[in-house]
């Protein structure tokens, strides 16, 4: 892991790092990853690709109308909201 | 709070304590004791006492909403209740009010517990020391300069304070058992699906568990009774519901415990955990060794698939619709500016992993293999419970450590969760059972996981270790 490589991972994940943060990140990116790397060592062949996917309960429920939140209830906790809207920049140049 | 759970419960049942004496006594406590503890973030006495003037009068009216109502729980940061802030520790979200209330909340409220929020926390629920907490340190009761674990420490730390008898956490690799364990209180993360998640703030879906904190194990096992149940709100929850009359006494001559080695420990907590075992044996338990191989890899695969994650999970903090905007004339300004400026340095390199593990070229060798890896694990649980009806294990490798001793170095603070983080893998439920304290009086816990949707059988056993004279801990009166 290079400062790079960091930069590029973070620009993915929509964070700016500071200069500093960067060299910090990138060192212990790259202690972790090192660590991490063993699981090289485990033989993981004998599980098939179906095995992965039935791991987890899936319960439906039935498709019944509930109330939800009310559309103001937003208010309390967007950043910006005006008349009923959340506010944010320009998205579409005119 | 001098009482535990059932003491308190009992007060409540013969009116020799009204649930205003019990707020005040929390209030009297916290008051004394929290700018050195640290539990809890932002505390409120006139909404506990609000509360507590409601219970009093469903008491008094004879129509109390159950036989917990008045008990107060804390409860833990990352969990939503209605018009308070749920701030998982993030500077991103310390102004966050929650709409709605948790589907764990709402069950509480209905049986009329007193809500004690917040229980500090490790931000987002990542870390094993709470030192991840973007607002305050918390420390641990039996030694404030040491850390009371996490990433549910002030959970923890507001038990094993006297705050609270018990209080709400929230597991992904060892979140409640670890804290419970240093702090010398109960702690159980149940079987994966077996209570709801919904209103908890999410760190690694696959992963992550609500449970019961408690000073007492009676606790314990009426949270999870309480707690439990399937939530049209949360798809993983199982119909499974938990038996509110478990009959079944376990006969500690007819079962078998597996055991493993443990070259992670300390010599005192081996030594302890030996002790356990030698106890059961005297009992008459039939006692497996287990070969413990395929866990080595646990943390591994669990800082692959947690991160992974949590990177897609942590997404949603954007600047946009909750939580702390940060500054920016286009959208990916607001975007870069609100979430560097609002995550604290282990979430951003968490998310960074994750992202890394997710990315173009490296998916297979790290996510993909950690699946597999993870299925591997499942199938060695369900190999060992083929053979054993439980599996007892030391919960924590050390003892409580000092503050700074491993916040610089990640895989340090990560080795401490090598004992956990396997059920959360495998979806197992494990409960820590305080076992005594060490040469320099602090706790030790012993952990008891048993197969999916069988925490009954682990209270069980839960029992019979609360019966040996070498687990008691006494919580310590005064701090500091």
């Amino acid at each position: 892991m290079d400062s790079k490589e960091i930069e590029k991972i973070a620009q993915l994940a929509r964070l700016k790092l500071e200069e500093e943060e960067k060299i910090a990140l990138t060192k212990d990116l790259s202690s972790i990853l090192n660590y991490i790397n063993q699981i090289e060592n485990l033989d993981t062949t004998s599980i098939r690709e179906e095995e992965l996917f039935h791991q987890s309960i899936k319960v439906m429920r039935k498709d019944i109308k509930n109330d939800t939140l009310e559309r103001d209830a937003v208010k309390d906790f967007a950043p910006v909201y005006e008349n009923g809207y959340i506010v944010v920049p320009r998205v579409i140049e005119t | 709070m001098s009482f535990s759970f059932s003491s308190l419960k009992q007060k409540l049942s013969d009116n020799s304590i009204s649930p205003l004496e019990i707020a005040n006594s929390c209030i009297e406590r916290i008051e004394k004791f929290n700018s050195s503890l640290g539990a809890l973030v932002g505390f409120n006495p006139d909404r506990l006492i609000a509360q507590a003037e409601l219970s009093q009068r469903r008491r008094k009216d004879n129509k109390p909403l159950s036989e917990w109502d008045g008990i107060p729980i804390a409860v833990k940061d990352n969990i939503c209740i209605e018009g308070e802030v749920t701030s998982c520790g993030s500077k991103y979200l310390e102004n966050y009010i929650s709409p709605y209330d948790a589907t764990v909340i709402r069950k509480l409220k209905e049986k009329g517990f007193l809500l004690l929020p917040r229980a500090n926390m490790d931000e987002f629920a990542m870390g094993s020391s709470t030192e991840n907490s973007a607002f305050q340190k918390t420390s641990n009761p039996f030694d404030l300069n040491r850390i009371p674990g996490g990433s549910s420490g002030g959970s923890a730390a507001a038990v094993a304070g006297g705050f609270s008898p018990v209080s709400l956490g929230s597991d992904t690799g060892g979140s409640i058992r670890q804290p419970a364990s240093l702090t010398g209180i109960w702690g159980l993360k149940p079987t994966y699906g077996r209570v709801s998640r919904y209103g908890l703030v999410a760190y690694a879906s696959s992963l992550d568990q609500i449970g019961p904190l408690s000073s007492d194990l009676a606790g314990i096992e009426d949270l999870l009774k309480i707690l439990s149940g399937p939530d049209p709100l949360d798809q993983t929850t199982s119909d499974k519901t938990f038996p509110w009359e478990t009959k079944e006494i376990l006969d500690l001559k007819k079962i078998k415990i597996g055991i493993m080695e443990n070259p992670n420990c300390s010599s005192e907590v081996n030594e302890r955990y030996f002790k356990a075992i030698q106890n059961l044996k005297e009992l008459g338990t039939e006692i497996v060794p287990l070969d413990f191989d395929v866990f080595q890899y646990s943390i591994p695969i669990y800082y692959l698939i947690a991160t992974a994650e949590c990177s897609s999970n942590l997404s949603r903090f954007d600047g946009i619709r909750y939580g702390n905007r940060g500054e920016g004339s286009k959208l990916e300004d607001i975007y870069l500016a609100s979430r560097s400026q609002g995550f604290g340095r282990e979430v951003k390199r968490r998310i960074l992993l994750g992202t890394y593990a997710l990315s173009s070229g490296y998916y297979e060798a790290y996510y993909g293999k950690a699946q597999r890896a993870r299925v591997m694990i499942q199938k060695a649980y369900k190999d060992f419970f083929s053979k054993v009806d439980l599996i007892l294990q030391p919960t924590s490798p050390t003892t409580a450590f000092r503050f700074g001793e491993k916040k610089e170095d990640p895989i340090q603070m990560y080795m401490t969760d090598v004992l956990t983080i396997s059920a959360n893998l495998a979806g197992v439920p494990a409960l820590n059972c305080p076992f005594g304290k060490d040469s320099i009086g602090l706790p030790i816990g012993m952990q008891i996981s048993a197969s999916h949707f069988e925490e009954t059988k682990i209270l069980q056993l839960a029992k019979a270790l609360d019966q040996m004279p070498e687990s008691k801990i006494e919580l310590p009166k005064e701090i500091g």
